[in-house]
């Protein structure tokens, strides 16, 4: 069998744009703590602020776009993800592997032609 | 086939601005690669190697999903 273990996952959410700050800081706070209950520890969180969704999704055209590094159990990704989907705020979610943290959002430019 | 026709040696652009890897929430580099109606242009034209097509492919359907990205546009 395989062995369960801890690892790094990289969560990123669109939430709602018709939420009231406060609303958001609670949203958000619903989130983290659902890691940490589950004995995860969260690392750093990424404001990626309102954007345009390219197209619908449940009626909306907005987002608020939040990234957060975290170090979970391997177990405990499929309930964490359950509990997401019952989650009102969050309009959609993914929860990648990743292998660093990043610090800055920032990627370099492709030059040249092609 | 013209006579004086030389076949130019193309080297993958990724491998030129030595990227490792390909981030999902890199929307500049992902839209150079992308058609108007949102398809992926295939690697014949655009010279990326087969690793690297590998990972925009993967980049620009994780993209997608979180709405980075359209599954089609119409212009």
């Amino acid at each position: 069998m395989e062995k369960k273990r801890n690892r790094l996952y990289e969560g990123m959410y669109i939430l709602n744009s018709s939420l009231s700050e406060e609303a958001l800081k609670k949203s958000i706070k619903k989130i983290t703590e659902t890691i940490t209950k589950k004995g995860g520890e969260v690392h750093k969180i990424h404001e990626m602020g309102k954007k345009k969704l390219s197209y619908e999704i449940k009626g909306k055209k907005e987002g608020f776009y939040y990234l957060i590094y975290f170090t979970t159990n391997s177990s405990n990704i499929a309930p964490l993800c359950k509990e997401y989907n019952f989650h009102e705020d969050i309009i959609r979610f993914i929860i990648i592997q990743t292998k660093s943290i990043k610090e800055k959002l920032e990627y370099p430019v492709l030059k040249g032609e092609f | 086939m013209p006579k004086n026709f030389v076949k130019q040696k193309r080297i993958c652009p990724f491998k030129i601005n030595n990227f490792k890897d390909i981030d999902y929430k890199d929307v500049e580099t992902l839209k150079k690669f992308i058609t108007d109606k949102g398809k992926i242009i295939p690697r014949r034209i655009t010279g990326v190697s087969s690793y690297f097509q590998k990972l925009l492919k993967n980049a620009i359907k994780k993209a997608r999903y979180m709405a980075f990205l359209p599954f089609v546009s119409k212009e």
